[in-house]
């Protein structure tokens, strides 16, 4: 990498100048989506909704009045003014359970998700760059994994790796990364051609610093939104994964909850308080995921801007 | 059919009218989709109504017994098949010589009478001489000493425990087989209980991998049932043999289908669209059954337990302190059998103690001392023994050893989620005694690796089902079959030396003394904690049939043979064919198909056609940004 | 025309891609934790000869390399391997339930392009008012929801006046072949229905906006200016155009069907492909795991390769390189 080549080709030669150059344009660009956001009405539900769940999951331990592990033998009980969301099959608290359910949930989500922007990421970024051999390459290395259906597959994957909380993270991780490449990769590649790449490298910038300094900066809110989209993604299959016995038995999400409602006849018992609540959360949150992530999309994304 | 009124008024409706539609065009297209939204309520509706009406025309008639089942057989190959599913199936297809009744004591089956020489050596039996297998065939002594040879020479595994000690099988006559044991043996009532009798024109030619890798797909055989057709995964139905030599059954058919989940085979009984559920009713679920007038619920002892193996094995790994009796002593105080019972079987089993299945009554050891549930003595037992907790983490270690923690990892059976309850509630108990549990669930076959060959494991749930004579029970804890069904890896010489014993003792009473001694050494030395004799939770719809059979085991299994003979209709004239009003269906179906075409067409209509004035239409509001 | 050269440049990169997905599987087969013959036969009594002779009769004897050659011939031969549990092919298996998820599948998906499709257009056309809102918001809730949810609340709404589960009445003698009919429809309807839920939300979501894309061309401004009317356009140029990346997303979507597909079958014991998975997933029935994945996969591929094709001819635009 060449040191001098970068002074040149930045703004000031200053680097403490640089880097508070660089955050005001950061924190322009972050009100400018902020106040975007704002008037997105789809926006700014979503952003409501993910606070609620928020503030509830980090809450979390100051209300529970319930330990969501201790079993009585209260099964299924209805609604009361003690339990507000009744009792499950082995009489713990739904309301408890839901609570901290709200926790797993939100963190598989959010991890399964950085996993996942991390490897489209990084492979959207090297195949938009590098163009030819490599970029052909890593993309039809994409291609593959985007035509196999992903929830077979992920079912084949964590069954062989067995249930538990860091498989089903890793599992949807590790698969979920395709679309998020493809996207990078054509906005890189779109970026990769403007003059100001072309000064730097005519200057003998080298390719990690062009990568880290110019392409970096242009694809990183792409790729936030696309995050927030990812997120939404791995609740929903986490939910399933779960629900269909992959998932960590012991650990308590809105998905295993909908799992052992199946398996202890919830719904012949008529114990709606126990299956209902669970798929409301994840559904509210999915969508909240999704509302934020388009009205950022829309936002991100100039052609739908443009009117 | 009425289309339902949902509350809208006219002035919310037209106010919703309002609401962003600003031509004519784009409201008819609403239109349309109310329309289908009705369409599709008022199908529903049209559902509702059929309620009713089902109750009169789907009552099930003619003789078909439709059974319900969440788990069908692998193959119907009576030697390789490894489900209770498959052992049943195989009893609807084979005679066996003799057969369990009612009550579990052998009686009379094939062979109408049989004799034991004084020494106990030579059985001699007289069979049936109208039997005939389902090709046509004639069944005869020579196929009863084929398939004993056969088993024996081949040493087919899975019936071969049965027929080992046989030193000749000779016939006299086509009526008469004469066997000579080596030895005297004690099981030979029940052993000829277990082997089905095949045609000899079948089997013959076949060598052992061939006979290992049949899927007895038309299974031929001699007994009440005939297979018409199995469609995997979704039905078994089964035709009666109208000229059996014994008593035909009444019904003319049996159907088993196969539901993948229990809501789906609890409501199956419920609507009736099954008539029986005879074993696998989750106990959860009993209660709503019981309120259900046309459904009798019924429960029994089961041959099954479920129990904690704990891995004994001193040449194998996993924890070693598992090898001290003290230890898994003082494991055995702190599990409260009982809760457990209540907990995770709602109070339908009974809280376990030997390794013979309680149903096997007269085998079964009711006078055993037992561990109380005492988490103190627990405690004191572990701090007599050595093991305190040096470091004061919550967690005892070893005496002498203070990085060898009791700490200990549980597999459970992934499908068995309610046996993750078990687990969770172990955990806090243990805890108290200061052993750290971690709870893992895992499949058959991780399971298995983890103890074949090297005995990785900690200790697992797992489950046995017995067969009458308790044999088989017995054989699991010998050090022979270290490797192979022991899976605990315990052993012990008199306990070795007590099960040779016992097999030739050929007087119940005596050989009984010796099975309870085994039971409390194996209890007391507890390498398996045996949690639970679990229940056969069975259910029915009265409404139909009735001559519905009890027994331990369930309403039907591989020993109850008798429901499917002796149930019947309760009246002749609801025989025949299932008659079922679909029309309220055909009428939902359509009413929705036309709903979307209405809506697709209001969409599309109007392409390059006559349109709307043109001051009607106006550009789509900007977004001011 | 070159189409033809376009047509079979994707068909070979489909099988290259398909090969790989084979060899992936292979090693995934290799990966399982345990002795193979005895995770094939679940059964400890077997001896130490048993097991030998088994393993030379499933060719486990054999090095890895000659292993995975016979693996690769019987694949595309269309030998999938045995049931563990039922010992018998799973070729048979699959293709009989591949029947019955067409069905199911076909008739949601169906269902689901019209609804997406028709308020997709509303949506878009009616940008950034209630009515968008409304609608937009509809469809994403229930896209939103989990499937197998979706299936369990209906399940438990209409438990007493549904079937609870399964393609046909068990044991039910039919009159004619009418009356078989209407038993299927009676037991398609509610499971049709959820699923048709599920999916038609992403397909509103993707009509609407390669709809908003396709009237900011330059053609639809030309057409404006010209003087069309906007109902014209819409009808005439825009939607027609905005169809276009549904075929390929209806192929992209093909994932996204069979996890519908698995859960709603799953709920309402649908013997279909995708429960098929489910039973094989909770006994452990690898070989049937893998056969219908390879199974769905081909599908996949083999849509994609339609929809690409499809695309290339529709769209006068696309390059034929």
């Amino acid at each position: 990498m060449n040191r001098t080549g970068t002074a040149a080709a930045d703004s000031g030669s200053n680097p403490m100048a640089r880097r508070v150059e660089r955050l005001r344009r950061l924190r322009v660009r972050a009100a400018k989506t902020l106040r975007l956001l704002t008037r997105s009405r789809m926006g700014l539900v979503g952003l409501a909704i993910l606070l609620i769940f928020l503030v509830i999951a980090v809450a979390v331990p100051f209300v529970l009045r319930f330990d969501p592990n201790d079993f009585t033998m209260n099964r299924f009980a209805p609604p009361s003014a003690s339990h507000w969301l009744g009792t499950d099959d082995v009489g713990r608290d739904v309301f408890a359970e839901l609570l901290y359910g709200a926790r797993v949930s939100l963190l598989v989500g959010v991890t399964a998700s950085a996993i996942s922007v991390a490897i489209g990421g990084v492979i959207g970024v090297l195949a938009g760059y590098f163009g030819r051999w490599i970029g052909e390459g890593l993309m039809r290395f994409t291609d593959i994994f985007l035509v196999i259906p992903q929830l077979p597959f992920m079912l084949l994957i964590a069954a062989l790796a067995g249930p538990s909380m860091f498989n089903i993270i890793v599992v949807i991780g590790a698969l979920s990364w395709p679309s998020t490449s493809r996207i990078v990769r054509s906005q890189v590649m779109t970026v990769r051609e403007r003059i100001f790449i072309e000064r730097a490298r005519a200057i003998g910038a080298g390719d990690g610093h062009i990568i880290r300094k110019h392409i970096l900066p242009n694809v990183i809110p792409l790729m936030f939104a696309n995050t927030i989209l990812i997120i939404a993604v791995a609740i929903l299959t986490e939910s399933t994964l779960a629900f269909l016995g992959l998932g960590d038995p012991l650990v308590i999400s809105w998905g295993s909850m909908l799992h052992y409602a199946f398996v202890s006849l919830a719904m012949s018992n008529g114990a709606w308080w126990y299956f209902v609540p669970p798929g409301v959360c994840i559904a509210l949150v999915v969508l909240g995921f999704t509302f934020l992530g388009y009205a950022m999309d829309e936002i991100l994304n100039p052609k739908l801007r443009r009117r | 059919m009425s289309i339902p009124n949902f509350g809208i008024n006219a002035a919310d409706f037209s106010t919703l009218c309002e609401w962003g539609f600003t031509d004519l065009k784009e409201r008819k297209a609403f239109f349309a989709m109310l329309v289908c939204a009705m369409m599709v309520l008022s199908a529903m509706a049209a559902l509702g109504i059929a309620k009713p009406a089902r109750a009169q025309n789907e009552i099930p008639t003619g003789g078909t017994l439709r059974i319900g089942w969440l788990q069908e057989q692998d193959t119907l190959n009576p030697f390789v098949t490894n489900t209770v599913q498959g052992r049943m199936m195989v009893k609807l297809f084979y005679d066996t010589l003799l057969r369990w009744n009612k009550t579990l004591v052998p009686e009379a089956n094939l062979a109408t009478n049989w004799t034991t020489s004084t020494d106990g050596l030579t059985w001699t039996y007289d069979i049936v001489q109208n039997a005939k297998f389902s090709d046509g065939q004639p069944l005869k002594a020579s196929d009863v000493k084929f398939t004993f040879e056969m088993i024996r020479n081949l040493s087919l595994s899975a019936y071969y425990d049965q027929v080992k000690f046989m030193s000749s099988v000779t016939t006299s006559g086509d009526y008469r087989v004469i066997v000579v044991y080596n030895k005297t043996v004690g099981t030979v009532a029940s052993d000829m209980c277990l082997v089905p009798i095949l045609p000899e024109h079948i089997w013959k030619d076949m060598t052992k991998n061939e006979i290992l890798a049949a899927t007895n797909d038309n299974p031929i055989g001699s007994g009440a049932w005939k297979l018409e057709s199995w469609t995997k995964q979704t039905s078994v139905v089964v035709d009666a043999v109208k000229d059996y030599w014994g008593t035909a059954p009444y019904i003319d058919k049996a159907v088993f289908t196969y539901y993948s989940n229990t809501e789906a085979l609890i409501n199956a009984l419920k609507n009736g669209e099954i008539d029986i559920i005879p074993k696998e009713v989750p106990a959860s679920s009993l209660s709503v059954l019981n309120q259900d007038t046309d459904i009798k619920v019924t429960t029994n002892t089961d041959l099954y337990y479920r129990e904690i193996s704990i891995n004994c094995n001193p040449a194998g790994g996993g924890n070693p302190t598992l090898r001290d009796v003290n230890v898994r002593q003082a494991l055995a105080m702190a599990t409260d059998k009982q809760t457990l019972v209540d907990l995770v079987q709602l109070g339908y089993a009974t809280p376990g103690s030997t390794i013979v299945q309680k149903a096997a009554s007269y085998w079964w050891d009711p006078d055993v001392d037992l561990f109380q549930f005492n988490i103190s003595k627990a405690n004191a037992l572990l701090n007599a023994s050595g093991y305190l907790d040096v470091d004061s983490d919550g967690v005892r270690e070893a005496p002498g050893n203070a990085s060898l923690e009791l700490s200990y990892t549980l597999l459970v059976l992934s499908r068995w989620p309610e046996e993750m309850r078990t687990g969770q509630q172990l955990q806090t108990w243990w805890k108290e005694i200061g052993v750290d549990l971690t709870v893992q669930s895992a499949d058959a076959n991780t399971i298995n690796s983890y103890v074949y060959p090297s005995y990785n494991q900690d200790m697992f749930l797992w489950g046995y089902s017995g067969q009458p004579d308790p044999s088989f029970s017995l054989l699991i804890m010998l050090s022979t079959q270290v490797g192979d069904w022991n899976d605990c890896g315990w052993s012990n010489a008199t306990y070795d030396q007590w099960y040779d014993q016992q097999a030739t003792t050929t007087d119940p009473v005596a050989r009984r003394t010796i099975i309870y001694q085994m039971q409390e050494m194996v209890y007391n030395q507890s390498p398996y904690l045996v949690l639970y004799y679990m229940s056969a939770n069975g259910a029915y719809r009265i409404d139909t049939f009735t001559g519905f059979v009890n027994m331990p085991t369930g309403l039907n299994s591989d020993v109850n043979i008798y429901t499917l003979r002796e149930v019947h209709l309760i009246k002749a004239t609801s025989g025949g064919t299932t008659t079922t009003d679909y029309t309220p269906w055909a009428i939902a179906i359509i009413a929705i198909i036309v709903a979307v075409v209405a809506v697709a067409v209001a969409m599309t209509r109007g392409k390059g056609g006559k349109e709307a004035k043109g001051s009607e239409d106006k550009p789509a509001p900007e977004k001011k940004a | 025309m070159n189409l033809r050269r376009y047509i079979l440049r994707r068909a070979v990169t489909a099988f290259a891609i398909f090969l790989i997905i084979l060899t992936l599987n292979f090693i995934i087969f290799h990966t399982i934790p345990g002795d193979p013959v005895r995770t094939l036969f679940q059964d400890p009594r077997l001896t130490a000869d048993d097991r030998a002779r088994l393993e030379h009769l499933f060719g486990l004897d054999k090095p890895l390399f000659e292993q995975y050659l016979i693996y690769m011939k019987n694949s595309l031969t269309g030998e999938l391997g045995k049931s563990f549990t039922y010992r018998e092919p799973v070729g048979g298996f699959v293709i009989e339930r591949l029947k019955n998820t067409v069905i199911l599948v076909g008739s949601a998906s169906v269902l689901a392009l019209f609804m997406g499709v028709a308020i997709g257009v509303i949506a878009a056309w009616r940008r950034n008012t209630p009515v968008d809102f409304g609608l937009l918001g509809g469809s994403l809730f229930l896209y939103s929801m989990p499937t197998f949810w979706l299936g369990m609340l209906a399940l438990f709404a209409l438990s007493g006046y549904a079937p609870s589960g399964g393609m046909y009445t068990p044991g039910a003698v039919y009159a004619n072949s009418l009356d078989q009919f209407f038993d299927l429809l009676r037991h398609l309807i509610v499971p049709m229905t959820v699923l048709t839920l599920v999916l038609f939300g992403q397909y509103v979501m993707l009509l609407r906006s390669s709809l908003i894309d396709v009237l900011q061309e330059d053609f639809i401004v030309t057409a404006k200016a010209k003087g069309l009317r906007d109902r014209a356009v819409l009808r005439g140029h825009a939607v027609p155009n905005a169809m276009l990346p549904l075929v390929t997303i209806t192929a992209i979507n093909m994932s996204f069907i069979v996890g519908g597909a698995i859960q709603t079958e799953t709920v309402f014991s649908w013997p279909g492909i995708g429960r098929l998975m489910y039973d094989a997933l909770i006994t452990r029935d690898y070989p049937i795991l893998q056969g219908t994945f390879l199974i769905v996969t081909a599908v996949a591929l083999v849509a994609n390769l339609i929809a690409d094709v499809a695309y290339a001819y529709l769209d006068p635009r696309v390059k034929v390189e």
